[in-house]
């Protein structure tokens, strides 16, 4: 246990440092501009007025923040969240440290393992950083404009944590399948896209909502399907259900064939 | 208990039905500068990662094939004994610029799990002690080699292994790397057997020879046994010249 925990000690010092850790930054950063921009855009053509006179009483704007949120963060936070763990796998083979790690006296399983750690750590802190980025932000909106009226309606923030955490969490299977597939194959740029193709494709799931269309009048075209998310976030779905399955299948996986190549290696 | 640290015996490598490694059969004596000499792709590397544990060799439950390092044969059960007493620096260092020469050591004494001290006797030993909270990229290439090596010696090990250790580096800097050798085999005692195609620098370090020509051990004796009969460039030049397929 004890070598362990120096395992995870050593992982911190190699990756504290490293420049592409300001990709947790960026992302959040990304998100609040594209929420800025949409707030503008709307602002202009007056859509918000359209999005108030359709839903006559639903005057909530954290609704229609969440909407907003189940867009933005399956296409960007989920392409940044990829680079990332790209870039934390194939640190260790861009300055050839395999073969240290391999010839250590100390378990490769560990290894891998403490390296898929440390990955879920800093893909918490991304959306640690996103929740905290979004709340600020809705603060400030509030502040600014009168008519978003977000302090008001304070309590409703947890619907952005519930949603954050489901996608955390539904983050875990893809980013331990990332790494073991950076851990094996040299073709790493095809692979780098896994993650945002995957997310192209529920996102593409996510967009028929409800008021998706009144928000982004720009999607109106794709809007062609009945909402699939319900209205409802907050209970698990068949989504959440095969989403945590996923994690635990492939994180099973995972351990699976690490042991299978640490028993070819000795 | 015998004076070879490392032994082995008849084993052979196959990739796509070729054999890269052919019935070997190394004796590394304890105490030695083992150069292991050969063209490009003559099997050397293959050989260090057999050795390290790397590359799976089949047939090694047979009696008469084994790999013996510390007189024990590279099991599971003896794969974490060995590797510690091991210390490995192939071809370029393998470290991690964005750090400093401090924090890669430190890396590698919380992975193997010594104590924190062994940090500055290695840097010191390497003469890096100055340059300890330097980053790693601001390093010469020289530099990183000693840091390799200062790596490699953290968890004082018996034996080093080195992969063609002056790759790039000026005159001076395989000089430095040279001495430094010399003086881990002479005051501390390891045992190193280093891997290279520079007959001049295995020449200049090396007590013992062994040429590794296609994939097969074909000669292995001391420097002085050589130097009796003929020069090792003219036995190299013989051995290389051969065609054994």
């Amino acid at each position: 246990m004890i070598l362990f925990l120096q395992l995870l000690q050593s992982e911190w010092i190699k990756t504290r440092k490293l420049s592409y850790l300001w990709l947790l930054l960026l992302a959040p950063s990304f998100v609040t501009f594209l929420i800025i921009l949409n707030l503008i855009l709307r602002e202009n053509n007056g859509d918000y007025l359209v999005y108030i006179q359709s839903h006559d009483g639903d005057k909530n704007p954290w609704n229609y923040n969440t909407n907003m949120i189940l867009f933005l963060i399956n296409v960007i936070i989920c392409l940044f969240l990829s680079f990332l763990v790209y870039y934390l796998s194939v640190f260790e083979r861009t300055t050839k440290n395999w073969i240290k790690l391999n010839t250590l006296p100390t378990p490769t399983i560990h290894i891998h393992i403490v390296k898929l750690l440390s990955t879920y750590f800093y893909a918490f802190l991304m959306f640690l950083f996103t929740f905290i980025t979004i709340i600020f932000l809705s603060y400030l909106m509030s502040y600014i404009k009168s008519y978003l009226p977000y302090q008001k309606y304070s309590n409703n923030f947890y619907l952005v944590f519930i949603y954050l955490s489901k996608y955390f969490i539904s983050s875990l299977a893809l980013i331990a399948l990332h790494i073991i597939i950076h851990s094996n194959l040299k073709n790493l740029v095809i692979l780098c896209f896994l993650l945002p193709i995957v997310s192209l494709i529920s996102g593409i799931k996510y967009l028929p909502h409800n008021y998706l269309n009144y928000n982004y009048y720009y999607t109106n075209f794709i809007y062609s399907y009945k909402p699939i998310l319900a209205n409802n976030i907050i209970f698990f779905g068949e989504l959440e259900y095969m989403s945590i399955f996923a994690t635990f299948f492939i994180l099973s996986l995972y351990y699976y064939l690490l042991s299978s190549i640490q028993k070819l290696n000795e | 208990m015998s004076n070879l640290l490392i032994e082995t015996k008849s084993i052979s490598y196959l990739k796509k039905n070729k054999f890269i490694l052919d019935n070997v059969n190394l004796e590394i004596e304890k105490g030695s500068i083992y150069g292991l000499l050969g063209l490009n792709g003559a099997g050397k590397t293959t050989l260090i990662k057999i050795l390290l544990g790397l590359l799976f060799v089949e047939g090694t439950h047979l009696k008469d094939t084994y790999i013996k390092l510390f007189d024990r044969e590279f099991t599971q059960e003896n794969r974490y004994f060995i590797l510690s007493q091991i210390g490995v620096l192939i071809e370029n260092a393998a470290l991690y610029e964005h750090l400093t020469a401090y924090e890669n050591l430190r890396i590698v004494q919380l992975m193997r799990n010594l104590p924190k001290s062994y940090i500055n006797e290695s840097l010191e030993i390497v003469g890096l002690k100055n340059e300890i909270h330097q980053k790693v990229k601001r390093f010469s290439l020289g530099m990183k080699q000693r840091l390799g090596i200062a790596i490699a010696i953290i968890s004082k090990p018996q034996l080093l292994i080195l992969d063609e250790p002056t790759n790039g580096l000026d005159p001076q800097g395989i000089i430095d790397l040279r001495n430094l050798i010399l003086d881990l085999n002479k005051n501390s005692g390891i045992t190193f057997l280093i891997c290279s195609h520079l007959l001049p620098e295995i020449e200049n370090l090396a007590t013992h020879i062994g040429i590794l020509h296609q994939g097969k051990l074909v000669f292995q004796d001391t420097l002085l046994n050589i130097h009796q009969k003929e020069s090792l460039e003219h036995l190299f030049t013989t051995i290389t010249n051969t065609n054994l397929k």
